[in-house]
């Protein structure tokens, strides 16, 4: 029974939970000087993402977003990009079916 | 080939393997009449699928393979469960036409593939390169220089990882398949360690030429987290558990050949059969977990990764310990590098696997993975 979000708010949203993204990674000193500005589709592991910032940054967003990523999604592909991890977030906070 | 793989390597372990092992270890050389039969058994291209003329064995039949072949000579164990490993890492994703087809050779061919992706000033650490792919008007180039290379000198081919471009960050790597003739390979140590002495580890430097097709399309981080990672581990604990079950066999004979009247038989007999057990299991589960995620049935994720740090942590702990319990219940003719109950080159080449991707490392790698570890 997920109530779909008006298209505006919906953008809105999304554009919020990256910049909240974004900051924390920045916070995080990941990637600095270069997470501030990239692309949000941009690859960050082609950027110099290393495995061991990886769990760091699952930590960090589990945190913040006060969310637990199931296991499926604990991936390297899900923390490819700032637009990833984003539409992950999401997908947990919004009307998740999950207990 | 006919019949049941892993009956030729049990024949073969304890046939021509176990017949030049002890020299094998002895002069630290190369293991040239294993890797003949091997090759003359269709079992260096175990790990390809049939259509492209391989064996077609899943990772669970590969790790009892690697367990057959050493039980006879854990070296060539050794370098037959690495050259599975670059195998596999080369059939993975469609490639240029140029690169299928030199797979198609190397399956056809039974070429020997070896790795370099350690490197000075990095060590073993797989996600970090130094060296890079750089190009200029005739064609690509490498020089690396790599700390270990297992058997890099009697390979047909090699498989470098290397940072994509002179300008890439040390993590964004890509795996090369280096043809050896147009590799120049300078030894750079000696080679003279305790054990697995016929791997031929020295450091090497690798300068290589290639064509642009010869780089795999798939990201190395990709590479090294669906295939390279788990299915070492896998295979390595198939090795180990295949070398610490010999000891266990050998410490039996000893004890039954000693007869009754010595008593009864020593509680490490006991104590190697559930150790054995627990390590059976395990190296179970985790080939199936490992065929799942390199058939795309499963994805690499966090839990899965702990569950194959941990297979290897166990395995190469565990196996010593089993050793260790062998030579006990043998006594001299276990410490003794001759004779039919000799526990000796068994235990040495044990030794090397909590070196194998340091022990220390991998629990802090899997210390930080257990932050966000999930139960299934």
């Amino acid at each position: 029974m997920n109530a779909v979000p008006a298209r505006a708010v919906h953008g809105d949203e999304r554009t919020h939970v990256e910049s909240r993204v974004r900051d924390l990674l920045v916070r995080k000193d990941l990637l600095p000087g270069v997470i501030e500005s990239v692309d949000a589709e941009a690859d960050l592991w082609e950027l110099g993402m290393e495995s061991l910032a990886m769990v760091g940054v699952m930590v960090a967003v589990e945190d913040e977003f006060r969310v637990e990523f199931p296991d499926e999604l604990l991936t390297r592909a899900t923390f490819r990009s700032l637009a990833v991890i984003t539409d992950a977030v999401m997908g947990l906070t919004r009307g998740d079916d999950r207990p | 080939m006919t019949g049941d793989p892993q009956r030729t390597c049990r024949e073969l372990a304890g046939g021509v393997l176990a017949e030049h092992a002890s020299t094998v270890d002895r002069d630290a050389r190369f293991p040239k009449e294993a890797l003949s039969a091997l090759r003359a058994h269709g079992l260096l291209a175990a790990a390809a699928p049939v259509e492209r003329g391989g064996l077609g064995a899943d990772v669970p039949a590969l790790a009892g393979m690697a367990a057959a072949l050493a039980r006879g000579c854990g070296a060539t164990a050794m370098i037959w469960a690495m050259h599975q490993v670059q195998l596999a890492c080369l059939l993975v994703g469609e490639g240029a036409p140029e690169l299928r087809e030199a797979v198609t050779m190397v399956v056809r061919d039974q070429l020997l593939i070896a790795s370099a992706t350690s490197e000075a000033g990095i060590g073993g650490a797989l996600r970090t390169s130094s060296c890079a792919v750089e190009r200029d008007g005739s064609g690509a180039r490498l020089d690396k220089r790599a700390t270990t290379v297992s058997y890099g000198v009697e390979a047909d081919a090699l498989l470098v990882s290397a940072r994509r471009g002179p300008d890439s960050p040390p993590s964004d790597q890509v795996a090369v398949l280096a043809d050896s003739a147009r590799t120049r390979l300078e030894v750079l140590g000696g080679w003279n360690p305790l054990g697995m002495r016929g791997t031929c580890s020295p450091a090497l430097r690798v300068s290589a030429e290639f064509e642009e097709w010869r780089i795999l399309p798939v990201p190395f981080g990709d590479l090294v987290a669906r295939v390279m990672t788990p299915l070492s581990h896998v295979l390595w604990a198939g090795v180990w558990y295949g070398l610490a079950s010999e000891a266990a066999d050998r410490a039996v004979r000893y004890a039954r050949a000693r007869g009754e009247s010595a008593g009864p038989p020593s509680s490490s007999l006991a104590e190697m059969r559930w150790r054995l057990a627990g390590l059976e299991a395990q190296l179970d589960a985790a080939a199936r977990d490992t065929q799942d995620v390199m058939t795309g049935a499963a994805e690499p994720t966090v839990a899965f990764t702990l569950r194959v740090n941990a297979l290897k942590l166990a395995t190469s702990q565990v196996a010593v310990d089993v050793a260790l319990a062998a030579m006990r219940a043998c006594g001299m003719a276990g410490y003794s590098e001759d004779g039919p109950y000799s526990v000796a080159r068994i235990l040495r080449d044990l030794l090397s696997a909590p070196l194998m991707i340091n022990n220390e490392r991998l629990v802090a790698i899997s210390s930080q993975l257990a932050l966000v570890a999930r139960d299934r």
